[in-house]
């Protein structure tokens, strides 16, 4: 137990994993903002009497699951200037997220907002978005606990420059912050396999094929795999299959950990070629990189920086094996 | 020495490291039972926990895409009509944004004044979005049929009636047309 939390790792993954995320932010925010304008603009859904003015009621049983559900839009009338000057802290925040700057700050501001802005947005949003909003929040515990932005950071630099922090070595830091963000990943596979697998069309084999016939509107293009449905049925095997072990448990096992994350790239990347969603995949894709290690890291900036200055690439590049 | 040992002993337990791995369990158990399907159990310890998740943003109602796969194929699209001139052709256009795809998709099983508070509030913002001029109308439109698998008797999907939602602030409920 001690060893799985309080091992010392690489900070500089995280460091990796703070500018994708704070990257995708920026993307997250400029495409959903058609949405937060048809709820918190002028004349905005949020603000029309008896729908989604006061805190949601999501009821099981006779237990109300609401309590201390919240947002900053539950304590106000519409205002452009709120919402406007919400929306433009948000991005600024995501981008300081990005760069490493102010990063503490920033952090806060982007789970305020991202709270404040999904809460009463009942729909037209989903789990992909459910999931942004946990992401602000483990991301907002490793940044105040002054890990996030110990690598790849202006923050980092300015230390540096000042002569703080010991930024000098490979930075070191407790693996917690990393397991808050791997054990969230594999409860969602893990979840979602268990929901699946208690549904009787996963059960019998027919739900791919199902899918591959909702040809109207939510697929991208019809390829005409609903007319074989032994391989469907394998594919719903095999959904589930990956969904409930092979991700969840083979991604903690070393050697098998970088072909698991590449199945799931291919996973989600095949999901995106065929059918219309949103967010999911690039948020899946983003949150792996709580699995890479600090070689992993380096060599895909190596790759990176080598294919923006192709004629100062002659260095060898690693392979991405090993921690 | 001796009297200072249940001292030691007790900051030994409680260090910052202890206190973590205590806090991050709780949170990794809390999680797992928020996900699980819900039982008595998580019925009867759900007010322990709640507050936490909802707080934190972290309350988790589910992730399994096509957890139960819908048995309709349907298309969604707008129609654009000139109200001024009757002679011109109108044009539909497809709902290409899966977010939008996904907005639209529930108002057909919203009660009939959310339906329409809904589909006003979306074609406002695609009147926008499409420079729709003065006399131009639009109307959210679904067409759908039954999916019937092959190997099912009877194999013939069934066409379900049109439902038309027209950008009017006073309609209440969809049109069943065609």
């Amino acid at each position: 137990m001690n060893r799985f939390f309080h091992s010392q790792v690489s900070a500089r993954p995280l460091g990796f994993f703070r500018v994708m995320w704070g990257g995708f932010l920026i993307y997250y925010y400029l495409s959903i903002y058609w949405l937060l304008n048809l709820y918190y603009g002028t004349g905005g859904l949020k603000f029309m009497e008896g729908l989604t003015g006061a805190a949601p009621k999501i009821i099981y049983g006779d237990a109300p699951a609401w309590t201390l559900q919240w947002s900053l839009f539950f304590w106000g009338e519409q205002s452009n200037f709120i919402f406007l000057g919400l929306y433009a802290l948000v991005l600024l925040a995501s981008l300081g997220m990005m760069l490493g700057r102010y990063t503490r700050v920033c952090s806060v501001i982007v789970f305020f907002c991202t709270v404040s802005f999904q809460t009463p947005a009942w729909w037209g949003t989903n789990s992909a978005d459910q999931l942004v909003k946990i992401m602000s929040f483990l991301f907002m515990v490793a940044s105040l606990a002054g890990y996030a932005s110990r690598c790849y950071s202006l923050d980092a630099q300015k230390n540096k420059s000042i002569g703080g922090g010991s930024v000098s070595g490979p930075s070191l830091m407790p693996a917690w912050p990393y397991r808050l963000f791997q054990v969230q990943l594999c409860m969602v596979y893990f979840t979602s396999g268990l929901q699946k697998a208690g549904s009787v069309d996963w059960q019998s084999g027919r739900a791919m094929e199902l899918v591959f016939l909702q040809t109207n509107s939510w697929m991208r293009f019809d390829p005409g795999l609903s007319e074989y449905p032994a391989f469907t049925a394998f594919m719903t095997i095999g959904v589930l299959l990956w969904e409930l072990v092979a991700f969840p448990v083979l991604v903690w096992i070393k050697p098998m950990r970088l072909w698991v994350l590449a199945s799931g790239v291919l996973f989600h990347l095949g999901i995106v070629i065929f059918f219309k969603v949103f967010i999911f995949t690039e948020i899946m894709i983003v949150i792996y990189c709580c699995f890479l290690s600090e070689n992993q890291v380096k060599w895909v900036l190596d790759r990176l920086s080598a294919m923006v200055l192709p004629y100062n690439s002659d260095r060898e590049v690693s392979p991405p094996m090993g921690s | 020495m001796v009297k200072e040992q249940p001292k030691a002993k007790e900051s030994l337990i409680f260090n910052r490291r202890n206190v973590i791995t205590v806090l991050v369990l709780l949170h990794f158990s809390v999680l797992l039972i928020n996900n699980l399907p819900h039982t008595p159990f998580t019925k009867k310890v759900q007010n322990l926990y709640l507050w936490y998740m909802n707080l934190t943003g972290q309350y988790q109602t589910g992730w399994g895409m096509y957890g139960t796969v819908t048995r309709q194929n349907d298309h969604y699209q707008l129609k654009v009509y000139n109200s001024g001139n009757p002679d011109q052709e109108y044009r539909f256009y497809e709902i290409e944004n899966a977010r939008e795809l996904y907005f639209v998709e529930t108002i057909p099983n919203k009660i009939p004044v959310l339906q329409n508070y809904l589909s006003r509030a979306y074609l406002t913002y695609k009147q926008k979005d499409l420079n729709l001029e003065e006399n131009e109308k639009i109307e959210l439109h679904r067409n759908s049929a039954t999916i019937v698998l092959k190997d099912q008797p009877n194999n013939v999907s069934t066409a379900l009636p049109t439902l038309i939602w027209p950008l009017e602030p006073e309609q209440e409920a969809p049109e069943k047309g065609e």
